[in-house]
């Protein structure tokens, strides 16, 4: 089941209505969301329900039995234990098809041809996602920052929670579970921001993100030798665009659709693209994921002790080669998570020798921070070429075709320029923009939001295309 | 991703987020529930309104029985009033304008 779909808002209608009346007896309010998003997840393939109950069971037992042994080297085997079982069900679904044709084809290279099992494996949708919160529900126990829920349909429900389930943002145990313990109450600001965050998401994947995606970047990656250098230079930015519209967008609907159900999820995307450097960029880019990938991965890479120097640079490209490999298991995500894991050890290390040259204060100046913007940006954008491309092939294709300046203008519209014009203006904005419109129309008449809510509803619905394409993340 | 582990001051927005719920009384949750619940079908109607080619469309794809036939002969039925009325005129101009635009060459 998509947002942006009549199915959607049905089932949201129906479920915010039974919710609510449901409030003030918390074992069925939670039992109803919680068949509520199993319901979600299986509109899509019932099959993988048993997934998706048998990974919450088993971080449910994991977190139980640490929890009840002290000495540390058990609780360390087991917490091990845990995170390589949810490993294992998420490799077996990502990887094994490449696995197998990558043997086979290692095994042929010696002349020993063999039929390996291949099953075809269809990958669950949201997998990644229901197994890092997974994850970091055991080591979260593990580290003591959260302690083991009673009832498993606290755990069931942290995972499944519907507007989170299949593309994230990534919940923290720390900060849902203590939002099952009462009983949830509406505000007024969390209402009306949670109707702004649904049009924004609407307006972004079903305009913004459809008509880049239709209009210029598909056509252009289908054959990049075929098409002409600026619609190449443009679609080298749109992508990104697109990626951002795409995925900020389904973030914003899950969050505003968890607040009119009076749960409150952290941002995931906090204007990317006016970040003046690569840290910054990640730390405002899918935040859910990068945080993380930072306290379940470095740290895990790190170990104990804080590090510096070559150890730490090498420890941050991995953690960015392991998150492209995480995307999928092709070349293109590989050589997308280098160079932008390089890109972060290099702007640190040059940081850092100029700063010991000119001093602490060196580098704050605005034309450093518009070199900075510069620089990431068109770092960011570029490295998304390798990101977008379906093979190696494509990406070399569009890289010597975008550099052999031929072949005038063609897809590139003055409708397009806007799009990505206005997309990366907005980028400007207050980043509390959102928060303090919510504020300003608390008060307004439920009639009055009514008609602005579903006018701008049914301005978006006639600018975006009928049917939509599901969202880029949910093949991850 | 954040991984670098000692980060410089980053003038991101505040991560602020709604109230905590205990903060908020019982009763005004109740009447914040019912408000948002009076949003919703305003802007259902809305879409109604000026989207009964959508709902019609949707019908149609509904699976095949009894209940789908009845919603189909009830969204045409709609969708033609609208027809008639006005509103369901909204979307075609609309629809053209926006053709035009995205046909603008430089």
């Amino acid at each position: 089941m998509l947002f942006p779909t009549l199915d959607f808002a049905l089932f949201f209608v129906a479920v915010f209505g039974v919710a609510w009346a449901l409030r003030a007896h918390m074992p069925a309010h939670k039992i109803l969301l919680l068949a509520a998003s199993y319901f979600f997840y299986g509109y899509w393939d019932w099959r993988f329900l048993a997934l998706l109950a048998g990974s919450s069971a088993i971080n449910y037992a994991a977190g139980h039995w640490i929890s009840r042994t002290t000495a540390p080297r058990p609780r360390r085997r087991i917490v091990t234990a845990a995170v390589i079982v949810n490993l294992a069900i998420l490799g077996f679904f990502k990887y094994y098809d490449f696995f197998i044709d990558s043997m086979a084809d290692f095994l042929l290279a010696f002349g020993l041809q063999r039929d390996l099992p291949m099953f075809e494996v269809i990958l669950p949708i949201g997998i990644s996602f229901f197994t890092f919160q997974g994850i970091s529900y055991v080591v979260d126990i593990h580290r003591g920052h959260v302690k083991p829920v009673a009832s498993p349909i606290d755990l069931f429900l942290f995972i499944s929670f519907f507007p989170q389930l299949v593309a994230g943002p990534i919940v923290r145990a720390a900060d849902f579970l203590p939002q099952l313990a009462e009983p949830p109450r509406l505000d007024r600001t969390a209402a009306v921001y949670g109707f702004i965050l649904i049009l924004a998401g609407m307006l972004k994947k079903t305009v913004v993100a459809h008509y880049i995606a239709v209009d210029l970047v598909d056509p252009v990656f289908e054959d990049p030798a075929a098409a002409a250098s600026t619609d190449l230079v443009a679609a080298h930015y749109a992508y990104a665009i697109q990626v951002y519209c795409d995925f900020s967008g389904y973030s914003d609907i899950a969050i505003g659709t968890a607040a009119l159900l009076g749960y409150r999820f952290r941002k995931n995307f906090d204007r990317p693209f006016a970040a003046t450097s690569m840290q910054q960029l990640w730390q405002r880019w899918h935040i859910s994921l990068s945080t993380w990938l930072r306290d379940y991965l470095y740290r895990a890479l790190r170990g104990a002790r804080r590090e510096t120097g070559w150890r730490m640079h090498r420890n941050v490209f991995l953690t960015m080669l392991l998150g492209g490999f995480w995307h999928g298991a092709n070349w293109t995500f590989l050589i997308w998570g280098s160079i932008l894991g390089a890109a972060l050890v290099v702007e640190r290390v040059v940081k850092g020798r100029y700063r010991a040259w000119r001093g602490q204060g060196a580098g704050a100046g605005w034309y450093w921070a518009l070199l900075g913007w510069f620089v990431t940006f068109h770092t960011f954008t570029l490295a998304a070429v390798f990101f977008r491309a379906p093979e190696l092939d494509v990406a070399t294709a569009f890289f010597a075709r975008l550099f052999a300046f031929e072949g005038g203008v063609s897809l590139f519209t003055p409708f397009l320029f806007a799009l990505l014009a206005g997309s990366v203006a907005v980028q400007f904005l207050p980043g509390d923009l959102f928060e303090r419109t919510a504020v300003r129309l608390r008060r307004a008449p439920a009639l009055v939001l009514g008609l602005l809510f579903g006018g701008a509803l049914v301005l978006i619905e006639f600018l975006g295309p009928e049917g939509v394409a599901p969202f880029v993340y949910f093949q991850f | 991703m954040s991984v670098v582990p000692q980060t410089a001051a980053v003038p991101a927005s505040p991560r602020r987020r709604p109230p905590r719920a205990a903060q908020i009384d019982p009763a005004e949750s109740r009447a914040n529930v019912r408000h948002a619940g009076a949003v919703m079908v305003v802007a259902f109607v809305l879409m109604a309104l000026f989207n009964s080619s959508g709902l019609a469309s949707y019908a149609r794809d509904l699976p095949a029985g009894w209940l789908a036939d009845a919603l189909v002969a009830g969204a045409d039925r709609w969708h033609g009033l609208m027809v008639a009325l006005g509103p369901a005129e909204v979307r075609p101009a609309f629809t053209e304008a926006l053709e035009w635009i995205r046909a603008r060459r430089w």
